[in-house]
């Protein structure tokens, strides 16, 4: 299983976001796709369904727009990190039906927890 | 001819009311007691009850229910010498047309019937078509998978709890999501709740939200999944990994759709239907104490108990070259062709990982034929390519699990014959130990239980 991350658009909050997941521990690898992408480069191409998919949020636009991937995001375990705790846009972010939301840097604790349970989970599955 | 049953103690509004309906072209029978109207409702085959309150043998009101589950199913409409007003609010509860009372029969009875009528007339023609089961990315027609759609149709609009059993990789959380979708909750959120992924430290906060300040770290209020699910669905995957002590709270928010957040006294209401799956046997998880049976009864008004793709291969074609579909549509290529002989080695391999293994094999293939117009076996995974090759060797011989079996057949007598195979190795290996042997399998105790006895293999000797 791969760990991706994606930006509706590119900034640096999402860049700051991408580079703390990057240094988490028990989670391998995270690969960046390039920021608003359709999910049609030859990047896109090393996603498997089911693969984590870490969807980075900066605010309303951002999320109307992975709204519009909505489709093509089905096939993935969903996070859904947003930057900040707006309730408006936690909201809207339960439309694209994450397994996690994260909202702002202080949930970035659970966001490496709840990875690392799912890469040592999917380890157990496998060694079955 | 529409026919209508009088219930009603009095001989001479009895007498009055027949002769109106009749003279009005309506079939009329009448009963003086609620008992003998109900056995005529049984052996008749009426549209309409008129039902009196006051009965010798009863409240007509207590029987409103049992006069609906009549086989003809009539509406009731209720009247009454006593017009009260929490007498009708009463009747409408418990599933009456409309409620009028006896001195203005004459003047509104038309009124009611027509209505109750229109409204039978469009009930039955909502039985007749085909519910229009809204099923994104539930793909198959075959006759397991069909069952289970049915299942989806039926529990979807109920309100109860839906448990969706069934291995790794068989759709659950697409069920979960169909349920959602085509029940009255669908313009509200579906909230997935990952019990196996969320840490058990943070479970309670996550689950139920906290305010500021409750505990170190809290530095604002937080609303919780539960409230995120107000008006909407709680998906709880892999529901036996919850923990035991959030069973128990949890249980009294299904109960009563209150909860308290973390640090606060004040409670808080979210109106959420509750969708759980699990690939474990929850029954014998509640036997070993693991998991609460009064949360079990709660979660399970309806199971929806998926099947493995080996059990379904019939669908095996329409997912491959639907998945090859929407990967051209992703990466908007013309469409690809899929080969016989890919389908040929997909068709004789096992799938134990299920839909999403198969899903998968479709991703790496589709990498591999990135310039390809056509899908072929050639560009399945190695190790895939690798069983499919075994698979050929000699005519006819296909590689079963654990060792070669001559199969000349067709494809349910080789998975026949492959199960068996399976079943009594396992039993060998488990030494004829039930909870070893579900263990080791992944497999439920009722449905190892089921295999067993399809096979007439006793859990003491395994044999060939």
């Amino acid at each position: 299983m791969n760990i991706f991350f994606y930006a509706a658009s590119p900034t640096t909050a999402g860049q700051k976001y991408y580079q703390r997941t990057l240094g988490m521990d028990g989670i391998g690898k995270c690969i960046e796709l390039p920021a608003g992408c359709e999910f049609n480069t030859p990047g896109a191409l090393q996603m498997n369904s089911h693969d984590i998919l870490l969807l980075f949020a900066a605010g309303d636009e951002d999320l109307r727009q992975l709204q519009l991937l909505a489709d093509d995001l089905e096939d993935f375990q969903i996070i859904l990190i947003l930057d900040g705790s707006n309730r408006n846009l936690l909201d809207k972010g339960y439309r694209l039906k994450p397994r996690l939301v994260c909202q702002g840097e202080q949930d970035l604790s659970l966001l490496e927890q709840f990875l690392t349970r799912i890469c040592n989970r999917k380890l157990r599955v496998s060694s079955h | 001819m529409t026919e209508i049953l009088l219930v009603d103690d009095d001989p001479s509004l009895l007498k009055m009311a027949h002769r109106y309906l009749q003279r009005a072209g309506f079939t009329a029978t009448c009963s003086t007691t609620l008992a003998e109207g109900q056995l005529i409702g049984k052996n008749g085959r009426f549209d309409i009850v008129l039902l009196d309150v006051d009965m010798p043998d009863g409240c007509g009101l207590d029987v409103i229910q049992s006069f609906l589950n009549l086989p003809s199913q009539p509406e009731v409409i209720i009247f009454t010498g006593n017009g009260a007003v929490d007498g009708a609010a009463k009747a409408m509860q418990k599933g009456a047309w409309s409620y009028i009372e006896k001195q203005h029969f004459i003047r509104d009875i038309n009124l009611h019937l027509t209505r109750a009528l229109q409204f039978r007339a469009e009930k039955q023609t909502l039985k007749i078509c085909p519910v229009a089961l809204q099923r994104k990315h539930i793909i198959g027609n075959s006759e397991p998978l069909n069952k289970c759609l049915d299942q989806v149709a039926r529990a979807a609009p109920a309100d109860s709890g839906v448990l969706i059993t069934g291995q790794t990789g068989t759709g659950k959380e697409l069920f979960a999501r169909a349920i959602h979708a085509n029940s009255e909750r669908a313009r509200g959120n579906f909230v997935v709740v990952d019990c196996a992924a969320l840490p058990a430290s943070l479970f309670e906060s996550l689950l139920f939200g906290h305010v500021k300040g409750a505990f170190t770290g809290a530095e604002s209020t937080r609303n919780g999944l539960i409230k995120a699910a107000d008006k909407g669905t709680l998906f709880l995957d892999e529901v036996g990994e919850l923990p035991l002590e959030i069973q128990k709270k949890f249980l009294r928010v299904i109960q009563e759709r209150r909860y308290l957040r973390l640090g606060e006294t004040r409670e808080q209401h979210s109106d959420f239907r509750v969708v759980a799956a699990t690939n474990r046997d929850l029954d014998q998880m509640t036997e070993e104490g693991a998991f609460r049976q009064d949360l079990l009864f709660r979660l399970r008004a309806f199971t929806i108990d998926l099947p493995p793709l080996c059990e379904r291969m019939d669908d095996l074609r329409e997912l491959t070259r639907t998945f090859t579909s929407r990967l051209c549509d992703r990466f908007q290529l013309d469409g690809k062709g899929v080969a016989p002989d890919l389908f040929d080695c997909l068709a004789s391999y096992e799938w134990p990982g299920n839909i999403r293994e198969l899903k998968q094999v479709i991703e790496q293939t589709f990498a591999n034929a990135r310039s390809f117009p056509t899908l072929h076996s050639y560009h399945l995974p190695e190790q895939l390519r690798i069983h499919c090759a075994q698979a050929g060797l000699g005519e006819h011989k296909i590689s079963g699990p654990g060792k070669e079996i001559f199969s000349p057949g067709t494809w349910p007598e080789y998975k026949n014959q492959c199960e068996r195979h399976y079943l009594n190795n396992l039993t060998r290996t488990s030494g004829g130990n039930i909870k070893e042997a579900c263990r080791l399998s992944g497999l439920s105790r009722a449905r190892l239980y089921e295999l067993l006895k399809k096979h007439d293999i006793t859990l003491a000797s395994g044999r060939d």
